[in-house]
């Protein structure tokens, strides 16, 4: 008798990499439940609780956290053990982490994919750029992407598109604002050249959001959803025919006899409890969560591999007054790059890395530092206007190596449902701090090019919310988690996904690249179910 | 507050009711005291300068940081509400903030001065600039306290959003963020001011 199964496929999670996992299956014919820990929560209460709250620049603020349901609002949750804290920003709802983001969607470039083999440093991945080009194209297209086709992101071939790519994006770049443009101008003579950051802000309407109109606050919540968020890929799975369960933390992935995986068993926050079975299960339930969760079920792991080779971006800031009036804070908080060192025999020694220009309504900050100040009187609003004016931000991603000692475990407290918070252990190597130096003489002429006044340029390494490495892709079963097809090496019915699969970080935020793999897996999945 | 010239117009669509930062009147939830109070204060906002003596009545409470509220900032008149909100806060972070209040009333009252920069023109003592830019930044930045995301918890309590008053000097080239002024791709334009800037 053939088994009985409650779905073909589960998916754990439902943020951007599990909603697209979990529609291209349902676009595929197949049976889907999507198990989520978090609740929905609609777009207008996130901005009543933004505005309401004094806290603006939390960007955790207008989201949840619950005792079942931790974010990292909760300090006790993550716990770091390690040298480096690691400051992590996740939430859990649905839709996931994406809600607030900068939206910023880049490919990784073909070396990122060859590191070891190229620059003799970190891994290569088990698969090439190549392999991966067509379902970066499907990734852009279900995002929604907004780029310009010819330019060349790794600052090291002028003139040519790079990565390649077989198809355009599917909307184009939104426009530059006036104070990108003239920090480009006035940076040019320099030798640097600032590229469209490809960014899921449409610059028109697309699948039913609408384009960007510069409210400024794609972080901690866009008020109109012209940022992606996974919640859009909820929303179409759900009505591709998934079953979408909120408030269910998975606490266990089981085992069956013959080495598959057989069920997963969830809790809720009333107390009640359900196993559910499938023939396939996808684990997309985030760079922390999901190898904590492996761990804690004894799953995918007899190679002590999982949860190792964590990767942050780490980085630096500056900010300064330019002498002229730029005006910061027309249009998305964020637009631009810079790749002075993103590919070429730099990154043999050090970390490459990726400037991006920050474009927020800089009020606030400039408002308490006159206050500190003591500007009080009609004086302040002459100087909220003149300092805003001119206000300029820049911030760095710099890549890191995947090293085993740094990592991710199930810690020593429990939450409401009786499942272990997150404990990190991050130490920083002198890969990344030899990028300080040359990243402080971009600085340097930056802040001479706009003839400014600097108001910060710290040395102190601060890392982004993106992790790497913790659910790692390789061509070996000794030493990494999962296959090139995210498949778990000990269950063949077990994927994997998310941007914990990235072997190297690259210095480009990674959402767009485990999205990729995320409907890749899916394809393959839907033709074994 | 209406007549703050920030208040991006055609935006009360997108407001959900009952936001807390909106005037009373606005909810349509108009209260006598609410009443008195702007009169009070509107009237104050024209005769401070002429008629000191009116500071002079003002005491420690809400109304007389209502009042003192309205000089320090120049603004003609605050939402009586906020003003509310705001005094209770304050003096809930700092026990001393009424006494601070009242020095403070009495400084300006004694100083003569008809206009904040005529005041801070008199030189006036540290402990009454502190007590100034307590002031100053509730209404400019919309809270009591200090927010530090960095903290689980910290003190700050939400005074307003929108009618922070941070807002106003660069209302026509920036947005208050989450609400809508501007097209598409506005942004690849500099602000008409810019010649000026």
């Amino acid at each position: 008798m053939a088994n009985q199964y409650d779905a073909d496929v589960i998916v754990i999670g439902s943020g951007t990499v599990g909603s697209n996992a979990a529609y291209e299956l349902a676009k595929q014919g197949k049976s889907v439940i999507i198990l989520e820990a978090g609740v929905r929560i609609p777009r207008w209460k996130l901005i009543e609780s933004f505005r309401n709250s004094p806290r603006r620049q939390d960007y955790n603020g207008p989201y949840p956290d619950q005792p079942w349901a931790h974010t990292s609002s909760s300090h006790e949750y993550v716990e770091n053990v390690g040298g480096f804290p690691m400051v992590a920003n996740f939430l859990k709802l649905v839709g996931g982490s994406t809600w607030h983001w900068g939206g910023a969607t880049w490919r990784f470039i073909p070396d990122d994919f060859k590191m070891k083999s190229t620059y003799g440093v970190g891994r290569d991945w088990p698969i090439s750029y190549d392999d991966l080009e067509p379902w970066y194209v499907k990734a852009e297209w279900e995002i929604g992407v907004a780029g310009n086709m010819n330019e060349d992101q790794s600052g090291a071939r002028p003139g040519q598109t790079w990565p390649p790519r077989s198809k355009d994006f599917p909307m184009p770049a939104q426009k530059n604002s006036y104070m990108l443009d003239t920090f480009k101008n006035a940076i040019a003579p320099m030798g640097y050249d600032v590229v469209a950051e490809p960014s899921a802000m449409m610059s028109g309407s697309y699948r039913g959001r609408p384009g960007c109109v510069g409210n400024n606050n794609c972080a901690p919540v866009c008020p109109i959803g012209a940022n992606y968020s996974g919640v859009f890929h909820a929303d179409l799975a759900v009505e591709a025919g998934c079953k979408l369960i909120t408030d269910a933390t998975v606490d266990k992935i089981i085992k069956g006899a013959d080495g598959k995986i057989e069920a997963v068993h969830y809790k809720s926050s009333d107390g009640s409890e359900a196993t559910l079975s499938a023939k396939t299960f996808v684990l997309a339930a985030h760079g922390y969560e999901s190898p904590k969760l492996l761990i804690m079920s004894d799953v995918g792991n007899k190679n002590d591999m999982v949860g190792r080779n964590l990767m942050p971006h780490l980085g630096l800031g500056v900010d300064f007054f330019s002498e002229d009036a730029v005006w910061p804070g027309r249009g998305p908080i964020q637009q631009g790059a810079i790749f002075t060192y993103r590919d070429g025999e730099s990154r043999s020694r050090h970390s490459g890395m990726k400037h991006a220009v920050n474009n927020f309504v800089p009020n606030e900050n400039i408002t308490k530092r006159l206050l500190k100040k003591g500007v009080l009187g009609s004086q302040l609003d002459d100087r909220i206007r003149h300092d805003s004016a001119r206000y300029m931000s820049l911030y760095t991603m710099f890549e890191t190596l995947p090293d085993p000692a740094n990592r991710v475990q199930p810690g020593d407290k429990t939450d409401a449902l009786g499942n272990p918070n997150i404990r990190l252990t991050y130490n920083v190597d002198d890969y990344a701090r030899g990028a300080i130096d040359p990243c402080i003489g971009d600085y340097q002429k930056f802040v001479q090019a706009m003839n400014g006044e600097t108001l910060n340029m710290s040395r102190d390494l601060a890392n982004h919310d993106h992790i790497m490495g913790t659910t790692i892709m390789g061509a070996s079963a000794e030493d990494s988690v999962v296959d090139k097809d995210c498949r778990s090496w000990e269950h063949e019915n077990l994927f994997i996904v998310g941007t914990g699969n990235l072997p190297s970080s690259s210095v480009v935020n990674p959402t767009l690249t485990a999205v990729a793999l995320a409907i890749r897996a899916a394809d393959t999945i839907a033709k074994e179910v | 507050m209406s007549d703050i010239p920030n208040r991006p117009s055609g935006t009360g669509a997108h407001i959900p009711a009952g936001v807390p930062d909106r005037p009373a009147a606005a909810r349509g939830g108009f209260r006598r005291r609410d009443f008195l109070l702007t009169s009070a204060m509107t009237g104050l906002a024209v005769s401070l300068g002429a008629t000191p003596g009116l500071a002079a009545t003002a005491g420690a409470d809400a109304e007389g940081f209502g009042t003192i509220s309205a000089f320090v900032t120049g603004q003609a008149t605050l939402n009586p509400a906020l003003v509310q909100r705001a005094f209770t806060q304050l003096v809930a972070l700092d026990g001393g903030f009424a006494d601070k209040l009242s020095a403070l009333q009495t400084a300006i009252k004694d100083s003569g001065a008809d206009s904040i920069d005529a005041f801070l023109a008199t030189a006036p003592a540290q402990d009454l600039r502190d007590t100034m830019t307590t002031i100053t930044a509730v209404w400019y930045l919309g809270y009591t306290g200090t927010p530090d995301p960095s903290q689980e918890k910290d003190d700050a309590k939400f005074v307003t959003y929108r009618d922070a008053l941070m807002w106003g000097p660069t209302s026509d080239a920036t947005p208050i963020p989450t609400y809508s002024q501007h097209n598409q791709n506005y942004w690849a334009k500099p602000p008409a001011s810019i010649a000026k800037d």
